[in-house]
This record gives structure tokens, C-alpha cells and sequence, in this order.
């Protein structure tokens, strides 16, 4: 929760986390904070908008950007980057029903839901997600862009890369390592370590990965010579 | 019409023995996507006829070989993707890109090979055909000439298609209890959509709302394999179908750079004997492949390439492919339920399939896959 008393903050975007915030404006920051919005219409509608959305906040205002929906990662980055370059200043949104430690590490845009608990030493990139319920474990990481679905969990020292999508009720065992871009979005229990580009589902069954350039092989790597 | 196939074609383990030599081992089969080894070493493993093979790239140079070092036997190369150098991990043996042995660490100390046998040893190298960015491998010594299996127009459509892949692809290998042709048989048969797929596939593809409501309507034709009296050959067993399709594109996908052909249309292509390739909206490739792994099992290898986007964080996000695979699998599903009931059924001294006009190209696929057999 944010104690500073005459902050002005502008929401942008549109989905679920958008709605819940809009709706809860109070739970995030002071009463006397100024709010301003920008609902976007259309997912589709964020790469041609970024620019003008973004010059039309005046300055000293803060930002927070809530997108999510279809492709919710990538696609919330269609504004956190442009921002983030432009050197626009950003906030985090905890929920005042959330639970904290104080030693913990946020990036910004981080948006901690209601009943969520962040405990010890964990650290948190930038432009997360964290859902309502969810549970991050002491000294466990989290990278840039993630999902953390409403009621998952990320074991103590657990560690996720960049863009991972934990779905609802997933839990990642303590210790386990999660490599970027990977999906768990099979509810239960997970403590097996994954490479970049790892998908669980439960409607796929057997784990899938991504292949190609920067997963299986780097076109910059000079692997070693069998010559 | 009978079947010219009896139930023991999905059952016994004599027949897969049989279609592992004549048909898997014979024929060119689809064996991986070029944009999973673009780069000197990227290699990746699998098993085709019951053999292990590695397909690797040697500067450049797509090879395959049969993945087993000459010493022990060992798989030279043990995951299923990677980047590493051909050298055996068991005692360090390492293979020049024509497969032979190039060096054997202490060889002085310990092995002592005459001239002749040090020489002689190698992985076996494979035949290996590029078409677009398909790659196929034949495990035949004498390896069938392409153009017997699939015709030209054949593979220039196939060959364009796949031009379009992107830099990445998801992968994801499952398996299933049932026999690898009653896949290939149920995507050729369309007749089951609106029974098995009511809800997520015949919505969208309104050929098939047409043709199942009796409506008339301007659409493709749906292609067919045989036209007359004549009897069919191996290389029209492998043929293209299109149709109308009106989902909404995946938001991701918008920022595709070209797409293949037309942007309302579903293209299959059926790679005789065992992949569905398809082209949706002219952005999404999945590639079902039906690996027969012994006669009542398959594993279902699906590969859905990326597209060339122009988008920088859709670029940066393989992950959004998922979308493609969960769609995928959504429709299979369904298709899996009926089959693994099928399988579950089916015995021995069941009756023979009695099939309608409407099959004639399932009874002609039928007839080519037992001379194959009989070969
Ligand atoms: S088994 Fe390969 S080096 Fe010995
Ligand atoms: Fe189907």
C-alpha cells in the first residue's frame, strides 16, 4: 500500500487485473491519492495506441499498467516497455490485504492481489503479476514480465525466469528452477526443474517445449568442434 | 463397400512388424522442422521404423544417422534437442559429418583396431530430403526416389507452405492407445466432424455447417484421392484439401509479417503414411505426426512452428504459441476419446468395416497400404 499522501496515479489498460484494481481504488493507496484511467478498449489496440497514451500523462503522475486477457504477458508489455524507455515513473499496487515482509525485492508495475503473501527475502521483477491468494515462499525469485495465478504458490528458493506463466493453483516446490518463458497451468504440485520454453497443461498431459534459435541451440554459440 | 482391411490391421504386433520394414523403414518420412537445427551442431533424436535416428547439422549441412556409436552402441547424441558436437558420452568417441570415427581418446593404449576395422567404423548415415522446411529422412539403402512418393504439384504446395515457419516451434510428444492409421484415417475422414467436434470445430469451419445442413454454398471442393476405376499409387496417397474457416485470428498473430495462401481458408496437407500438416488462416502450421510405437500404441508428435512477426514483444514471446498447441490438442481431444474407444472394442474375430461412397479414399489408402505391405 502506498502512503504518499498527494501521489497521482494513472491506471492504463484493460482485463481482469484493470477491473479489480478500478474497482478497489482504495485498498491500493491513500484516499487522498489522485487517480487517473486509461481503459483501452482492445488488446489489439495497444501497439497503435502506446505512444499517444503515454504523452497524454502529465507529469508527475505515476503509472501502473494492468493488462491481461489473451497473450496477457506479451501483450502487457506493449505498454510497460514503451514506458519503461520513456523513463515514465511506475508504481506497485499491494493490496492492503495482502502480506508483505518488509525485506523482500520488487521491480515496478507490480501488482500484488488481495490475500497474497510475499514472504522473506523474495525477489520480484518487474511488471508481475502476482494473483489473489497466491504465495511466494521465502527467498524465492521471480523474473520480469511473470503471471502468478490466484492461489499458486513458488516454493522457497524456488526461481522462475522471465515471462513464466504459473496458472491457478499451480505450486512450485521449494528448490525448483523454472527456465524463461515456460507455462505450468496444470493445477497441482510441481517440483521437476524445466528449460526455457517448458509448457505443462493439463490438457496437454505430456510437458511441450519451444525448439529453435535461443532454446535448443544459439546461432551465436560456436559450439565446440568435433574437427 | 468391405474394408480391404480386417481388424488384425490394428491389432496384431505381426502386421506393425511387417509396416516398421516395409512401410516405415521404406518409405520418405516427415522427420523434423529446419528452424530446430538452423545453426552448425543443433541436432535433435527421435525414432523412426523402430530405429534410433539422429538428424544433426554439420555446418550447415542437414545429415541423418542411426544414433547408436560404433563401440557400444551407446546414442551418440542422448536428448531430444540440443547443440552439442557428435561425440559419444559413454568413452568419448567423436564422428566426422560422414559419420565415421574421428578421434578415440588413449585409441593407442587401449584399442589397438587394425587399419581396416578403424576405418570401417562409423554411424550409418541416412538418405535425407529437404522440401521447404520439412525435413524427411528414408532409412532405405536404396532409397525410393522422392518423386515416386509425392507428386511435384505436391511438393511445391508443401514446400511454400512451410516457407512461412518462423524461427521457433513448440514440440510436445504424447501417448496414445491405439493403432498410428486411425489417426491418419480419422483426419482424412470428415464426415465425423459435426459427431466428434460439434462444438469446437464445426462452428468454424462452415464448409462443413454447409454440407451437414444441406445448404448450398460457393467452396472449395473437397479434394479426393481417387477419381475413377484406375488403381491409386503410392504418390497420390499424399494430397492437399482446403475448406473455409472464420475464427477470429490469435491476437499475437496479427503482427504476422506474410501469411500462407488465403487468410479464410484451412489447408491440409496429408503426407502419406502417418502426418496432417495444416495451415490455419494462413498464420498457424501444426504438424500432427502419428508414430506408430507397436500396434496398439502411437505417439502423436506435434510440432507447431512460430510465423514471422514484426511485433518486437510478440517476437520475444515463443510462449505465445501455446495458444496454438492448446487449440490443437482441444480438437484432438475429442478425436483421441473416439479411438481410444475404437481400440478398446475391436478384437480379433470382429466383423469387417463396411464403408460408404463417401470413403473411397480411405479404401484406396487401404489398398496401397497392403501392397506396401506384400511387398
Ligand atoms: S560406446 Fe561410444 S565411445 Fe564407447
Ligand atoms: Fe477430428
Amino acid at each position: 500500500m502506498s502512503h504518499n499522501p498527494n501521489q497521482k496515479i494513472c491506471l492504463i489498460g484493460l482485463g481482469q487485473v484493470y477491473e479489480s484494481i478500478a474497482a478497489d481504488l482504495h485498498a491500493y493507496a491513500s484516499p487522498d491519492t489522485h487517480w487517473l484511467f486509461r481503459p483501452i478498449g482492445h488488446v489489439g489496440l495497444l501497439e497503435s495506441c502506446a505512444d499517444s497514451v503515454l504523452s497524454s500523462i502529465p507529469q508527475g503522475v505515476s503509472l501502473f499498467v494492468a493488462v491481461d486477457g489473451i497473450a496477457l504477458n506479451y501483450a502487457r508489455m506493449e505498454i510497460f516497455v514503451p514506458a519503461q524507455e520513456r523513463g515514465l515513473p511506475m508504481v506497485n499496487l499491494i493490496h492492503k490485504g495482502a502480506c508483505c515482509s518488509p525485506d523482500i525485492q520488487l521491480g515496478c508495475n507490480v501488482w500484488v492481489g488481495p490475500g497474497a503473501v510475499i514472504d522473506y527475502q523474495a525477489e520480484i521483477g518487474d511488471n508481475v503479476m502476482i494473483n489473489p491468494m497466491a504465495r511466494i515462499d521465502p527467498q524465492a525469485r521471480i523474473g520480469n514480465h511473470g503471471w502468478i495465478g490466484r492461489g499458486a504458490s513458488v516454493g522457497s528458493c524456488a526461481s522462475l525466469g522471465s515471462n513464466c506463466i504459473i496458472g491457478d493453483d499451480v505450486h512450485i516446490k521449494a528448490y525448483t528452477s523454472i527456465g524463461k518463458q515456460c507455462a505450468i497451468a496444470q493445477p497441482g504440485p510441481w517440483s521437476q526443474n524445466i528449460t526455457d520454453g517448458t509448457f505443462a497443461e493439463k490438457s496437454i498431459w505430456a510437458p511441450s517445449r519451444v525448439i529453435g534459435e535461443g532454446y535448443t541451440f544459439n546461432t551465436s554459440c560456436h559450439a565446440e568442434e568435433s574437427a | 463397400m468391405k474394408s480391404p482391411l480386417s481388424p488384425k490391421h490394428y491389432l496384431s504386433e505381426e502386421i506393425f512388424a511387417l509396416e516398421q520394414k516395409n512401410i516405415f523403414r521404406k518409405l520418405w518420412i516427415f522427420a523434423g522442422i529446419k528452424p530446430a537445427l538452423a545453426a552448425h551442431n543443433a541436432f535433435m533424436t527421435r525414432e523412426i521404423g523402430g530405429v534410433p535416428v539422429l538428424l544433426q547439422n554439420c555446418s550447415g549441412k542437414i545429415r541423418a544417422f542411426e544414433n547408436l556409436c560404433p563401440h557400444r552402441l551407446m546414442p551418440v547424441q542422448t536428448e531430444e534437442f540440443g547443440q552439442t558436437p557428435m561425440r559419444c558420452v559413454y568413452h568419448g568417441w567423436t564422428f566426422n559429418p560422414d559419420g565415421t570415427v574421428r578421434t578415440i581418446p588413449t585409441e593407442r593404449h587401449l584399442y589397438n583396431y587394425d587399419a581396416e576395422t578403424r576405418q570401417s567404423m562409423c554411424m550409418k548415415q541416412f538418405a535425407v530430403h529437404e522440401l521447404g522446411n520439412m525435413i524427411f529422412v528414408c532409412l532405405d539403402d536404396n532409397p525410393l526416389p522422392f518423386d515416386d512418393q509425392f507428386t511435384p504439384e505436391f511438393q511445391e504446395k508443401v514446400a511454400e507452405a512451410s516457407m512461412f515457419f518462423g524461427p521457433h516451434a513448440i514440440h510436445s510428444n504424447r501417448r496414445l492407445d491405439f493403432n498410428w492409421k486411425l489417426m491418419f484415417e480419422n483426419v482424412i475422414d470428415y464426415n465425423h466432424i459435426p459427431f466428434i467436434h460439434p462444438k469446437s470445430l464445426l462452428p468454424a469451419i462452415p464448409t462443413f455447417r454447409h454440407m451437414f445442413n444441406n445448404e448450398k454454398q460457393e467452396q472449395p471442393a473437397l479434394a479426393q484421392i481417387s477419381h475413377g476405376p484406375e488403381p491409386v499409387e503410392l504418390h497420390q496417397l499424399s494430397f492437399t484439401r482446403e475448406c473455409f474457416i472464420d475464427q477470429q485470428p490469435y491476437y499475437w498473430t496479427k503482427h504476422a509479417v506474410k501469411h500462407y495462401g488465403r487468410i479464410d481458408h484451412y489447408y491440409n496437407f496429408y503426407i502419406y503414411p502417418n502426418v496432417n500438416f495444416t495451415c490455419v488462416m494462413g498464420v498457424a502450421f501444426p504438424i500432427q505426426q502419428y508414430h506408430p510405437i507397436s500396434a496398439q500404441k502411437t505417439q502423436i508428435r506435434l510440432t507447431c512452428p512460430s510465423v514471422t512477426v514484426d511485433n518486437e514483444y510478440a517476437k520475444r514471446h515463443a510462449a505465445n504459441l501455446r495458444s496454438v498447441l492448446l487449440g490443437e490438442y482441444r480438437v484432438m481431444d475429442e478425436d483421441f476419446d473416439a479411438l481410444l474407444a475404437f481400440q478398446k472394442a475391436v478384437h480379433r474375430d470382429a466383423p469387417i468395416m463396411e464403408q460408404g461412397h463417401y470413403e473411397s479414399d480411405l479404401i484406396a489408402m487401404a489398398h496401397v497400404y497392403k501392397s506396401l505391405l506384400n511387398a
